[in-house]
């Protein structure tokens, strides 16, 4: 998302923002990882969406203190509607804590890798660990792949991408 | 402006001898056979000295450049990324003089599309291009500048060789390369940074003055040192349109300047091979500020050539030739110039 036209405002995070993005973490298993106090949003007009950001503090500092910035930090992800959409930047950042079963995520197997990458379905035969509803998709190396939606789809259980690494190809760069 | 400035103050010295150059007659035939702007061929003679010399760069332009890849280690070790690549049926081959560079000899599919790439374990880069990042040596911790930061190869290779602690603010005007730079940024896995799109001039406002250890200025060019990339650039610009570069590097570098801290590192670097885009604006900037900037020996083990002293009658600050240059038939790399500097005051 981001980088399109118009002006582009950068500002802190509002309490409203920051109940959506906690309450993601949670249906992820997760209780705030990052400080909210270090998270600036980046507004773009007509953009309908905002997107968020974690800055290191003197990072953070200085970007408030220009008001202006493209992105830095972790991309959080974007805030649509009432939800956020997370970033393949924040599914490399938790993917570590897949490991340790803090975090909801589901394993795929190498071939299931290669179909969730080029934004396919992946079907229960391709999955080592399936979970409900939304989770960080890993290898089995605990590889980050991206965000899926665990459901049951004619008695089997599927992956379907919301986000995924193939993402960068067919973007194109 | 600055530009218009800096234009007056030089231009008497810019008409006799670098935007009237008569090109001998060998130079006239080499430029015919090889494709050249005749006056592109009469500055090689100028710099390199003897026909042979020029007829063997001439050649290795015409060879294109090999894909080459910088490996993560910040994500992957280089051995496992190697491996990985070569069970998929890439032949590889490690560029020794680079601490991370591979050469990718044969390609079973396009390098830009494997899963590894898709997971931030390469850069796609040449091996001149990585060079200047290992000379500036970022340490963690330091705030650090990248100018001219878009698409990002540089940018992530700070971070990668500071495992994400230094503190850099990457800035470009280009919006279409600053999307490649974000990209690039998350897919390899790096936080520590922002980045700015504005014209890079504006950072002594935007960020304040003498704040940064460190200050890259990967500078836009002529890219006549890529003409093994891009044969284009044979023919694509004049004297003027050069000298036009010339000016905006002068002057980006005079930021550079300003941005730096007392005692702060500045690594210009240009991929050309042109004195007017080397040397030249390393030897105006001591002409302009010499009193508070000096030139590091900018040397990298096993490759390169010192800069150039010498050049259209004109003798450059001797101190230019602590600079490095890379020669595509010398080094078999692109054409480059590195320039390490420090500001003194």
């Amino acid at each position: 998302m981001q980088a399109k036209k118009g002006k582009v405002a950068v500002r802190r995070l509002s309490r409203e923002e920051a109940m959506i993005i906690s309450g993601f973490f949670r249906g992820i298993g997760l209780e705030d990882p990052y400080d909210y106090n270090n998270m600036v949003v980046l507004e773009v007009e007509g953009g309908g969406y905002y997107e968020v950001f974690y800055i290191e503090p003197r990072l953070n500092r200085l970007a408030m203190k220009i008001g202006a910035l493209y992105s830095g930090g972790l991309n959080i992800g974007y805030i649509s509607g009432q939800a956020l959409i997370p970033s393949l930047h924040l599914a490399r950042d938790l993917a570590p804590l897949c490991r340790t079963g803090k975090l909801k995520c589901s394993i795929l197997t190498p071939r299931g890798e290669a179909l969730f990458l080029y934004g396919r379905i992946v079907y229960e035969e391709n999955v080592v660990k399936w979970v409900e509803g939304v989770s960080l998709v890993v290898g089995i190396d605990y590889e980050p792949l991206g965000w899926g939606f665990g459901e049951e789809a004619r008695e089997k259980r599927i992956i379907r991408p919301i986000k995924d690494l193939g993402w960068y190809l067919r973007r194109g760069g | 402006m600055l530009i218009d400035r800096l234009r007056g103050m030089f231009k008497e010295e810019d008409e006799k001898l670098f935007l009237n150059i008569k090109p001998s007659e060998l130079a006239l035939k080499l430029a015919e056979k090889y494709g050249y702007k005749p006056y592109i061929v009469e500055r090689m003679y100028n710099v390199l000295g003897s026909t042979e010399e020029v007829v063997d760069l001439l050649e290795w332009n015409e060879v294109p450049m090999p894909e080459t890849v910088r490996c993560n280690d910040y994500l992957i070790s280089c051995a496992r990324l190697y491996q990985s690549l070569s069970q998929k049926g890439f032949k590889l081959s490690i560029i020794p003089w680079l601490p991370h560079g591979i050469e990718v000899i044969e390609a079973p599919f396009s390098v830009g599309a494997s899963h590894e790439y898709l997971k931030g374990y390469y850069y796609i880069q040449d091996p001149g291009s990585m060079l200047p990042v290992y000379i500036m040596e970022p340490r963690e911790g330091e705030l650090i500048v990248d100018m001219a930061a878009a698409p990002g190869g540089k940018a992530t290779q700070i971070l990668q060789l500071t495992r994400d602690r230094a503190l850099l603010v990457a800035s470009d005007i280009s919006r279409r390369r600053m999307k490649a730079l974000r990209s690039h940024m998350q897919r390899m896995g790096f936080k520590s940074y922002i980045a700015l799109r504005t014209d890079s001039r504006k950072l002594p406002r935007l960020v304040g003055t003498g704040v940064a250890d460190k200050v890259l200025l990967d500078a836009p060019s002529s890219g006549e040192g890529i003409i093994r990339k891009d044969p284009n650039r044979k023919v694509s610009r004049d004297p003027q349109d050069l000298m036009e570069v010339h000016y905006l590097q002068l002057s980006l570098l005079l930021t550079a300047l300003e941005i730096a801290s007392p005692e702060g590192i500045i690594v210009y670097a240009a991929c050309s091979t042109s004195p007017e885009e080397g040397e030249l604006v390393v030897d105006r900037l001591l002409r302009l500020k010499g009193d508070t900037v000096e030139v590091e020996t900018t040397f990298w083990e096993g490759i390169g050539s010192k800069g150039v002293t010498e050049y259209m009658g004109i003798n450059f600050d001797s101190s230019v030739s602590r600079c490095l240059r890379l020669w595509p038939h010398r080094d078999g790399t692109e054409g480059f110039f590195i320039c390490r500097l420090r500001k003194v005051k």
